[in-house]
């Protein structure tokens, strides 16, 4: 909200420089975005008087201007045509930056010197569109700054208020707070009005729905005549960007924003027997509003009718039926009090909102209903001219109760950690309008809305005592116990130094994506967005793979090929119609960790790598026993390079290189590897108790055992065969090397592994390697191999 | 054999001088010290000598032989740690080549500043808390006194989901508040931080961002203790010297409602184009828990009391490292995440 300095003034007498004013508002009561002053945009324009006109000696189209302002003579060049001696007009000298952007400066046009330009309405910013120069007919004095000439030398802070402050939307609301603040005394607004005329026009109001509509004043106006409001009404309106339209729309405007009440006009003329029904609509009933839009009604929507049809929707938009025109003369005046959250419901379900919806959202003072009312008649009867021709109609049930709460100073001091005075206490409060009598404090009904707790006095007290004087004091640092684990906040801590020593980095991205990644992506069923920005961006991630190969893409397309990152964050879908939630951390490798490719090709990472990698993370965050599973979750995954670590029925991650319709499908053209780790499946099997485990320092003898074996066969059965054996000594298989070569046909395949024997308790002698390596030969070979 | 043995000192001492491999050095010792040698040869033939002679010459033959060891020695290692230079100093590395990385990865900037507030608020004795992002109307407004059709709402633009229970995604981390206080008595002195989501977009807003929120309920805590905290958290976070300044403002689940600003870091409170020469930053927002929250959780606000406060991670991110556009948080390109 504007508030102008100059309008203010009416109202306080305020001496403070505007800044400071602004400071002080800032730190007892709101914001101000910014402080306005209407005279710079106008610096270096002043008025002149063209003396000779001269044509200019290489330009046809030019003329060469002298001018006087004041005690200084000028040459300017101009192609205006409108220009004469004799003519007053404005004037932008050196250094003149006007509102339309231009800079004015000392120049030569064609080779002669113009020391300024001449300006039109439209130079000036004050209309779109200008037939030459602006002639000022009345001939103010030469030399005066234009600023000055329009009026628009005021000072406006840009006031930002909290929802909680709809008191303040108001010059007279402003007025009571600055007051309250400086510790001065607000001059009343003049609502006195003469009514001597006989009624004879009949008026009345029926309420039906007292729920909805605290109050409803009325009163015809008769014999008005629609035409421009005066000057200073337009200057004023203008000045807060209000565009002035006619003297009727003009004046409720003016006390809406002088006052801070909504007002509605319309016509009586149009009424059906001259009776208001505040009412609920019945459904299927309709309006067209004046903003043109035909508003379909319901039995929620509370409407102003007459007889037989509505006039207005209550509280956010008058009627095109009822709509004042230029030949209007009798007219209606309303101001109410509308329920807050019953316009706000119905402004969102029609989609209309306005100055008057949002203050009624608000709430609206039950006492200022009456005091606006009165102001407008008084404003009415003197601009518009005509007569009061009803009585007021005044419909309400009962006045808002009072609302008193009770002055615990010892309380208020607790909470705020302060040692304020009662009497302090009782000062700020009654500088604010409230009224304390023996501890009793009466909150005033502008504040009614938002003012009714304890809480909210505390609030009162605390702001203009100001928060700034209360003194720092630090609260014991622990003095009870709390739990540890309120988060994964130490796992997930060690999950981000694990990935970040294998040399991946950290991304974090939007949990929102699009649904249309390709069909393999979307691994479970998604939340969906009922109103997503873009359409890109309409539905939440399944999995971590998304944002990681979205993200490898924008950085591959960005020429940053070789990059490895991880990220850790919340994953969502839908099952069996219940949302789940669950924080993951994936991994997304394009080449091996802890290698950095500078200038040769890249390093290759493999499958049997990645496995080592989420072996490594499950045993750093103390997981002691996995099986590795065919991958059956992430269809992104490459069929046969994927697998899923588990433990019982919960995967603890699942890993795999990228499957090559994914990477091709955004382009890349390296193969890719992915790990996706589940911390919420990890955590119920983490063992934290270490034990101390015995340790054998006699030598380990090695022997190594190469065979042919069916492809079929997995490594996992060969270790179980050996296994078979049951050798007290084997401490360790290792494999050695895998080699696919064709000795054996195609279906065949070399392992040479190395098995490690060790005794706990003694040298082991040759004599018994030689034997329990027997025994495992002979074991294997159940399982259809050839050595060598 | 005074004169003799003069003379093979004085032999020696130019030889051993001139000597500069491991081959002569040997040589010199053979030809002296060797079976054969000079000085054995002399040392043997002691026995023939006078019991007067094997007392004078005795002793002068013996050290004639250790000095003549002992300087071989010096020689040998001398030699052999020019040797061992040499082949060093041929060995030796262009340290102005470019190195062979062992690349380590890097946090995020929002990671780094979650951490660091977590550890100064750990001084403090609060503790970490997270809560779901995919949320309730209740735990997200309602519980926290935001009334349905009120305008306090028009603050937060809602994404919506498409679920029976018209899950939303939160808008806050308040709705932690909540969930925490559900779940414990007072006292509770937490820290949430968290992502959260707004549906507005444009240069200075992402429709998704981090907050971190704190909380502490107890027995008579008080605004004071409010301020306490929080100009430590922004000395120790900030500058040592940082002053903080706060002003009136609105927030549905605390009363009083303050913005809290810092002094600015950039301009150390003169005026510049980032605080907008007001020598000011707003970075957090704060209060007393309203006494309808703590109503709604089931604790006695006439015997409880608390405060609240919520603040912008990119916000303390970009002050920090001086990131001018939050875009370049969520793009995530490897030139920015590698400057972390
Ligand atoms: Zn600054």
């Amino acid at each position: 909200m504007l508030l102008p300095i100059n309008w203010l003034k009416e109202l306080v007498d305020i001496k403070e420089e505007v800044s400071h004013l602004a400071e002080r508002l800032i730190e007892h009561s709101c914001e101000i975005d910014e402080i306005i002053d209407q005279k710079k945009k106008f610096d270096k324009v002043v008025v002149g008087e063209i003396t000779k006109i001269d044509k200019h000696p290489d330009a046809d189209k030019l003329v060469v201007c002298q001018i006087t302002a004041g005690t200084n003579q000028y040459q300017i060049v101009t192609g205006a045509t409108n220009v004469f001696v004799g003519a007053v007009i404005p004037v932008a000298l050196d250094g003149a930056d006007l509102p339309n952007g231009v800079l004015i400066k000392n120049s030569k046009l064609r080779g002669v010197d113009s020391n300024g330009m001449l300006c039109s309405e439209m130079e000036l910013g004050l209309s779109d569109e200008a037939k030459g120069i602006m002639i000022l007919t009345d001939k103010p004095k030469l030399g005066t700054p234009i600023a000055e000439y329009l009026k628009m030398n005021d000072q406006l802070l840009d006031v930002s208020i909290t929802p909680n402050r709809g008191d303040l939307l108001s010059i007279r609301g402003l007025a009571r707070e600055i007051s309250a603040i400086f510790e001065l005394p607000v001059k009343e607004i003049d609502i006195s009005y003469t009514d001597k005329i006989k009624h004879d026009a009949p008026l009345e109001v029926i309420n039906e729905a007292t729920d909805l509509c605290a109050r409803y004043m009325g009163v015809v106006i008769k014999g008005i005549k629609i035409a421009p409001s005066p000057e200073w009404m337009q200057n004023k309106l203008s000045k807060v960007n209000i565009k002035p339209i006619n003297n009727i729309v003009d004046i409720t405007n003016y006390v809406l924003y002088e006052c801070g009440q909504p007002l509605h006009a319309f016509s009586y003329e149009k009424l059906a027997d001259s009776t208001i029904v505040v009412r609920r609509a019945k459904n299927g009933e309709t309006i067209q509003a004046l903003n043109d839009q035909k508003v379909e009604l319901t039995d929620k929507d509370l409407i102003i009718a007459d007889k037989k049809v509505p006039v207005a929707l209550a509280g956010i938009i008058g009627g095109m039926q009822s709509a004042i025109h230029d030949d209007t003369t009798d007219i209606v005046l309303e101001a109410a009090s509308f329920n807050p959250s019953n316009v706000r419901k119905s402004s969102f379900l029609k989609g209309i909102r306005t100055e008057a919806s949002q203050r009624f959202e608000k709430g609206v003072d039950f006492q200022n209903v009456e005091f606006s009312f009165k102001r407008a008649i008084k404003l009415i009867l003197e601009i518009c001219g005509g007569y009061v021709a009803s009585d007021i109609c005044d419909v309400f049930e009962k006045e808002p109760e009072v609302v008193e709460l009770k002055l615990r100073p010892e309380r208020v001091n607790s909470l705020l950690g302060t040692e304020i005075p009662k009497s302090d206490m009782i000062s700020i409060l009654t500088r604010l309008g409230f009224n304390v009598t023996n501890d009793l404090i009466t909150v005033p009904s502008w504040r009614q809305a938002e003012v009714n707790r304890e809480a909210d006095i505390i609030e009162e007290i605390g702001r203009i005592y100001g928060y700034n004087n209360i003194e720092l004091k630090l609260a014991p640092i622990t003095n009870f116990e709390q739990p540890k684990d309120l988060s994964f906040f130490d796992m997930n801590k060690k999950i981000r130094e694990f990935f970040t020593l294998q040399g991946n980095s950290e991304i974090v991205s939007y949990s929102m994506v699009s649904p249309d990644e390709h069909p393999a992506i979307m691994n479970k069923k998604p939340l969906v967005l009922k109103n997503p920005l873009t359409s890109y961006e309409s539905v939440l991630r399944t999995n971590l793979f998304v944002s990681l190969i979205k993200n490898y893409d924008y950085n591959n397309r960005h020429l940053v090929a070789d990059l490895n990152t991880f990220e850790v964050g919340k994953i969502y879908y839908s099952e069996n119609d219940k949302v789940v939630e669950e924080l993951h951390t994936g991994a997304l490798f394009s080449s091996s960790p802890n290698k950095a490719t500078t200038t040769k090709s890249q390093t290759n990472f493999s499958f049997l790598e990645l496995k080592g990698i989420c072996e490594e993370i499950l045993t750093y965050l103390g997981i002691k026993q996995t099986k590795f599973f065919q991958n059956d979750i992430f269809e992104f995954l490459h069929p046969g390079n994927s697998s899923k670590a588990s433990i019982g029925k919960d995967t603890l991650a699942v890993f795999g290189e990228v499957h090559p319709d994914i990477t091709k499908f955004y382009g890349i053209k390296n193969k890719l590897f992915f790990i996706e780790i589940m911390p919420e499946n990890i955590k119920k099997y983490i063992s934290d108790k270490k034990k101390y485990k015995k340790f054998s320092l006699y030598p380990t003898v090695r022997r190594d055992l190469s065979f042919w074996i069916d492809k079929n066969v997995s490594f996992e059965q060969i270790v179980q065969t050996i296994n078979k054996a049951k050798s007290p000594f084997l401490k360790d298989i290792v494999l050695v090397d895998i080699y696919d070569g064709k000795k054996y046909g195609d279906d065949k395949i070399n392992f040479a592994v190395q098995l490690i024997f060790q005794d706990p308790e003694k040298t082991l002698e040759e004599e018994t390697v030689n034997r329990e390596f027997s025994k495992i030969v002979e074991s294997v070979t159940k399982l259809d191999l050839i050595f060598g | 054999m005074h004169k003799q043995v003069e003379t093979i000192q004085n032999d020696f001492a130019s030889s051993i001088q001139k000597c500069l491999d491991l081959e002569t050095a040997d040589k010199i010792r053979v030809d002296l010290l060797g079976k054969k040698g000079t000085v054995t040869e002399l040392l043997k033939g002691m026995k023939d000598l006078s019991i007067e002679d094997k007392k004078i010459y005795g002793p002068l033959l013996n050290q004639l032989r250790d000095s003549i060891n002992s300087q071989i020695e010096a020689k040998i290692s001398q030699i052999n740690k020019e040797i061992m230079n040499k082949q060093l100093l041929s060995e030796k590395s262009d340290f102005s080549l470019p190195s062979q990385k062992t690349k380590t990865g890097t946090l995020h900037p929002i990671t780094q500043v979650i951490y660091e507030a977590e550890s100064i608020f750990k001084e403090l004795g609060f503790v970490v808390a997270e809560g779901p992002e995919v949320e309730t109307d209740f735990y997200n407004f309602e519980a926290l006194n935001f009334p349905h059709d009120h305008p306090s709402r028009d603050m937060h633009d809602t994404f919506y989901l498409d679920t029976k229970e018209n899950h939303l995604l939160r808008t806050h981390t308040s709705n932690v508040q909540i969930h925490v206080m559900k779940k414990m008595a007072p006292p509770v002195k937490v820290i949430m931080p968290g992502k959260v989501f707004r549906s507005d977009s444009d240069v200075s807003h992402s429709p998704v961002f981090h907050q971190i929120e704190g909380l502490y309920v107890d027995k008579n805590v008080s605004f004071a203790n409010l301020k306490a905290t929080l100009q430590y958290f922004t000395q120790r976070f900030f500058l040592k010297d940082t002053n903080i300044r706060l002003r009136p403002s609105y927030f549905p689940f605390t009363e009083p409602s303050v913005e809290v600003d810092v002094q600015c870091v950039i301009c150390g409170g003169k005026g510049c184009g980032v605080c907008k020469q007001t020598g000011w930053l707003e970075v957090l927002g704060a209060g007393m828990v309203d006494p309808n929250v703590l109503k709604n959780v089931n604790i006695d606000p006439e015997e409880y009391s608390g405060f609240a406060f919520g603040m912008g991670v990119e916000r303390l991110a970009m002050l920090k490292y001086g990131i001018d556009n939050i875009k370049l948080y969520y793009d995530n390109h490897a030139y920015f995440l590698e400057q972390f």
